[in-house]
């Protein structure tokens, strides 16, 4: 028997994985339901969100594939959704894939030339983040050929291109940005996207790494949103014989102190038996909370009281009556993605408020718009705001003036960017990395149980020791947001840590 | 043109680092000048006697970097450098608290546990780590920076080299170092501290002279960076220079003169020479020419590739990479002669005051110190470093009165204004950084005989510092080892074939070290003539 801990997207996809290698499985979550914040949230009569989420391009749909969930009702968008940018007194910017509309001439051809060389380090990119991160402490015969494949990868880059990457890999957005690009919106509508997940602002080192992750690996969406994902996944998984237990959280993890074996799973006063546990939940609280003291060395513990996983985006559901129509007339019908912020600086102003622990005076949305009748009554639209800036607690004190204000600057964001829109909306719903905490189980209220942050990622997610998966307990795994490829790079961890139970 | 090559070597700027190549390639018997455009030697690491009786380290005021082996190899103790340790490192509050970390560390972690008992315990695993990442670190600085993609067997020695000395310690040891590597300085010293007023004065050695703020990611290795220093084999220990940090440079002056070198002042350089790709002399801002088999630039790289050489000479690309190089200097320097010493409200005496004092309450006060710089404006209530050298060094001011130097972050070149209105700002400036101390010692403003008030424009135009950035270029992970100043030219050789770069713009950077110009002297002597 195999239990898995979390019935997220990556709870999700490690289970299907394990039963479909013959496993049988059984998945525990807190929750009444999967999917996690991916999954469909109702908030308002007739109103539902298809997730939480607004990052839905960088599904690891290479991992995925393997589970057919295509004949299990998913499907993909045949486009990328396009990313708008506002600006003032003038249309729109539009980022599509290889193209990006209303920006002067020479920003254009940049963009081009910058794409290009995106696209040639796309593989070496792809492969890193689509495998398991080799063993550098003491590395078997795999893990070296691993290393050398792909420092082989690297230097085919060719000199050139490989040392531009090294140089900029821990350069803060906003350089890497200004060395290429004039269009403050441009610049913003790019560094944007990979703020969500950080605790910093464009100035930071490490923010063009997660570009480069991002805009060498990012495709195409489901249609329907994550909660098409979700849905397909648990039908994968009960077609495959997976059992759920819901509305039950794990107490605590069973673990025989001689072998330092994993013996099963406390949880709601029964002992389940299990030779395998693989874990969505986050790192720290899996080692930390769930495992008896004492059992894991020194130096482990130590490493996990200092992951980070600090909240950092609020989000507000939004209930139109009539779908809204952002920066005028102009293209309005295609715009699924937008941001608000005008330059960088805007951005970086808005992180500058989670380190006083204080609310963004100018707050930069990034908005999902769902139209149609699955989340909206015809002619309406649901609303996905985050709001990058707002951190859990601090000086913030979620008390009733703090969400009130939240909402109204917001609300005047939107106005702004789309006069009268306040007069459509008929419902909405606040969720703070307070209530993310408490509602969806994400300690600290982050939406990728653990910051996305050059020394959080890779080889170091969550730590050097635990980062293939494998803890010191044998038969315990971790396969969570919080494992590489980790944070919005769904179902990567999920499927690449089943692997690795499946291969110990 | 017999004379033409009568020198083996020019070497451009006197700084401290100019001299010490100067002083390797005059002791290894070639024919070397110095030219330094002002009228003392030293650069950034210089003392002058600015106000009658007051001798002020103008820009560069301790000095904890400079390599051991460059002191013993050019003898600087027989000319003149004698070095007094830092004692101390006082951090006032403006809640009338205060603490002060001590030599003795017994003493310290009496001062801390006031704060917190667990940062007070934590303090003796905290020195013995950061020792042994020191350790690790001190032979990437003391040699060239390996090329970590080349395939050549010199290449992948060194690398081996380092991949043993990486073995030699434990997993966790291995963790640190890549965490350092990435980390701000905040989270890495969350890890271990709890009390912000431990952790605030010590973040900010990971901010120095750089454009970041201590919760900036890349910020933990600067912060290792500087803790890098010792003297004498001692770990973390700073000091002061006798006589002002001008006392370093004169001793390597000195050792250079007396190894057979030129030096001159007032010979400020124009133009580097170039024909056919190779370097072959200098032209003087006085209109002379002096020809060379070598030269070598002490300046930073701005300087020498875009003002120097000009871009005709050199590659595309790296042109390119030179312009992209980040100075952004951050800091500036308010230098006073006091009638009497000072009194801080908080904590009366003296003995408190012989080692470095930190104006950084919190590290919100730094951040915040921070934003208004990232928005193009010098800090309302900036980071300042104080030190009175003449409590320790009776040389530099009359007896009772004292110098004191103020290193203050930050300070942004490129202010909304425009990096030239800096002068139309300096006093405004200088009013700032007193109103700060002010709140310590409230009768500050009464003690004050003379100010001198240093903007990054100031320091550019003074001594030559592009965007006034004290390291020759901001010390960011992408400006580091292989890639310092630009990757391909990390190792002192440059597009031009003789011309060599031997100043804080190369690896290893910037601090009163020495290694980059000791280590391109290195280089250029095992290099077969070409």
């Amino acid at each position: 028997m195999a239990l898995v801990l979390g019935a997220d997207i990556e709870g999700l996809a490690a289970a299907a994985t394990l039963a479909r290698a013959g496993r049988s499985v059984h998945v525990i979550d807190a929750r009444i339901h999967a999917g996690g914040v991916a999954a469909r949230l109702p908030f308002a009569d007739g109103y539902s969100a298809p997730g939480l989420l607004n990052e839905c391009a960088l599904i690891r749909r290479s991992l995925l594939v393997d589970l057919g969930l295509e004949r299990h009702g998913l499907s993909w968008h045949p486009k990328e959704t396009a990313i708008h940018v506002m600006q003032d007194g003038a249309p729109p910017i539009r980022i599509h894939g290889e193209r990006v509309d209303g920006v002067e001439s020479a920003d254009a051809e940049i963009y081009r030339d910058w794409r290009a060389f995106l696209d040639r380090i796309a593989t070496f990119v792809r492969h890193v983040i689509d495998s398991a991160p080799p063993e550098v402490d003491e590395p078997g015969l795999t893990d070296l050929l691993e290393l050398a494949r792909q420092g082989y990868r690297l230097r085919s880059l060719g000199d050139k291109d490989m040392m531009e990457l090294l140089r900029i890999v821990t350069l803060p957005a906003w350089d890497w940005m200004g060395e290429q690009f004039s269009s403050d919106a441009l610049k913003a509508g790019l560094v944007a996207p990979v703020l969500t997940g950080t605790v910093v602002g464009p100035r930071a080192a490490g923010t063009t790494a997660m570009m480069l992750m991002r805009e060498t690996t990012r495709g195409v969406g489901p249609v329907g949103g994550l909660a098409s994902l979700v849905d397909a996944l648990v039908r994968r998984c009960e077609e495959l014989g997976v059992t759920f237990r819901f509305g039950q959280a794990p107490a605590s993890i069973l673990i025989d102190p001689q072998e330092r074996r994993v013996r099963g799973v406390l949880c709601g006063g029964e002992e389940l038996e299990a030779e395998l546990v693989i874990s969505a939940l986050d790192p720290a609280r899996t080692l930390l909370d769930l495992v008896e003291p004492g059992l894991l060395p020194h130096h482990v513990e130590g490493e996990l009281k200092g992951w980070r996983a600090r909240g950092d985006t609020a989000i507000q559901l939004i209930a139109c009556s009539t779908a809204p129509e952002f920066g005028g007339d102009n293209d309005r019908d295609s715009i699924d993605r937008m941001f608000t912020a005008r330059s960088l600086d805007d951005l970086e102003r808005a992180a500058d408020a989670l380190k006083y622990r204080a609310l963004p005076e100018e707050p930069c949305l990034d908005v999902r718009i769902w139209r149609g009748d699955r989340d909206a009554p015809a002619g309406g639209a649901t609303l996905v705001v985050h709001v990058h800036g707002v951190s859990h607690g601090g000086s913030v004190g979620w008390d009733d003036g703090a969400r009130s204000l939240l909402r109204d600057r917001i609300g005047m964001k939107l106005e702004q960017d789309c006069p009268g829109i306040r007069d459509s909306i008929v419902g909405d719903l606040l969720l703070t990395p307070c209530d993310l905490d408490d509602q969806f189980n994400l300690p600290g209220g982050h939406l990728h149980r653990g910051e996305q942050a050059l020394d959080q990622l890779w080889l170091q997610r969550p730590s050097i020791a635990l980062s293939q998966y494998s803890t010191p307990i044998a038969g315990l795994f971790l396969a969570g947001a919080g494992s590489h490829p980790g944070g919005p790079y769904l179902g990567g961890a999920g499927v690449l840590g089943a692997r690795r139970a499946l291969n110990s | 043109m017999a004379a033409a090559t009568s020198y083996d070597a020019i070497v451009v700027g006197g700084g401290h680092n100019g001299l010490t190549c100067a002083a390797y390639l005059a002791k290894a018997g070639r024919r070397v000048l110095v030219l330094e455009r002002r009228h003392v030697v030293g650069g950034a690491a210089v003392s002058e006697e600015i106000y009658p009786g007051f001798t002020y380290s103008v820009c560069s005021y301790v000095v904890s970097l400079l390599r051991p082996w460059i002191i013993r190899d050019l003898e600087l103790a027989r000319f003149g450098l004698e070095m007094i340790p830092l004692e101390s490192s006082f951090l006032p509050l403006p809640d009338g608290r205060s603490m002060c970390r001590w030599s003795d560390s017994a003493r310290t972690m009496d001062e801390v546990s006031q704060f917190s008992r667990h940062d007070a315990e934590m303090m003796p695993e905290f020195s013995h780590a950061m020792s042994k990442i020191g350790r690790f670190v001190r032979p990437i600085i003391d040699s060239p920076a390996p090329l970590p993609t080349s395939l050549k067997p010199a290449e992948l020695v060194g690398l081996l080299k380092l991949g043993r000395h990486f073995q030699d310690a434990n997993v966790d040891m291995m963790e640190l170092r890549m965490k350092l590597l990435t980390m701000s300085a905040v989270d890495f010293l969350d890890e271990w501290f709890e009390s912000e007023v431990l952790k605030a004065p010590m973040a900010v050695s990971g901010i120095i002279g750089t454009f970041l703020g201590v919760r900036s990611p890349g910020t933990a290795y600067v912060l290792l960076h500087h803790y890098m220093g010792e003297i004498d084999g001692a770990f973390r220990s700073w000091g002061f220079a006798r006589g002002g940090t001008g006392g370093v440079s004169n001793a390597i002056a000195n050792s250079a003169r007396h190894f057979g070198a030129e030096i001159r002042t007032e010979a400020g350089v124009r133009q580097i020479l170039v024909k056919g790709g190779r370097a072959t002399g200098v032209v003087l801002e006085n209109g002379d020419e002096i020809y060379a088999k070598q030269v070598v630039s002490g300046c930073d790289p701005r300087l020498t590739f875009l003002g120097f050489v000009g871009s005709e000479h050199l590659p595309d690309e790296f042109v390119t990479a030179i312009s992209r190089y980040r100075f952004r200097g951050s800091s500036g320097k308010v230098n006073l002669a006091l009638d009497a010493l000072p009194e801080f409200t908080c904590r009366p005496g003296d003995e408190h005051l012989r080692g470095d004092i930190a104006i950084a309450p919190g590290i919100d006060y730094l951040e915040r110190a921070y934003d208004d710089a990232k928005y193009g404006t010098f800090s309302r209530r900036p980071y300042i470093n104080i030190v009175i050298p003449s409590t320790v060094d009776s040389t530099i001011a009359p007896p009772g009165k004292h110098v004191m130097s103020c290193f203050v972050q930050y300070a942004p070149y490129d202010i909304t204004e425009g990096p030239e209105n800096w002068p139309a700002k300096r006093e405004a400036f200088g009013d700032t950084v007193i109103d700060t101390i002010e709140e310590y010692v409230p009768n500050i403003r009464d003690l004050i005989l003379h100010r001198q008030v240093l903007t990054p424009w100031d320091i550019e135009q003074e001594f030559g510092l592009t965007e006034g950035n004290i390291f020759h270029g901001e010390l960011t992970l992408d400006q580091l080892a292989f890639q310092r100043p630009t990757s391909g030219w990390a190792r002192y050789r440059t597009p031009v074939k003789n011309l060599w770069l031997a100043g804080s713009g190369a690896h290893p950077g910037g601090g009163i070290m020495g290694s980059p110009g000791a280590l391109c002297a290195r280089a250029m002597l095992g290099a077969k003539g070409d």
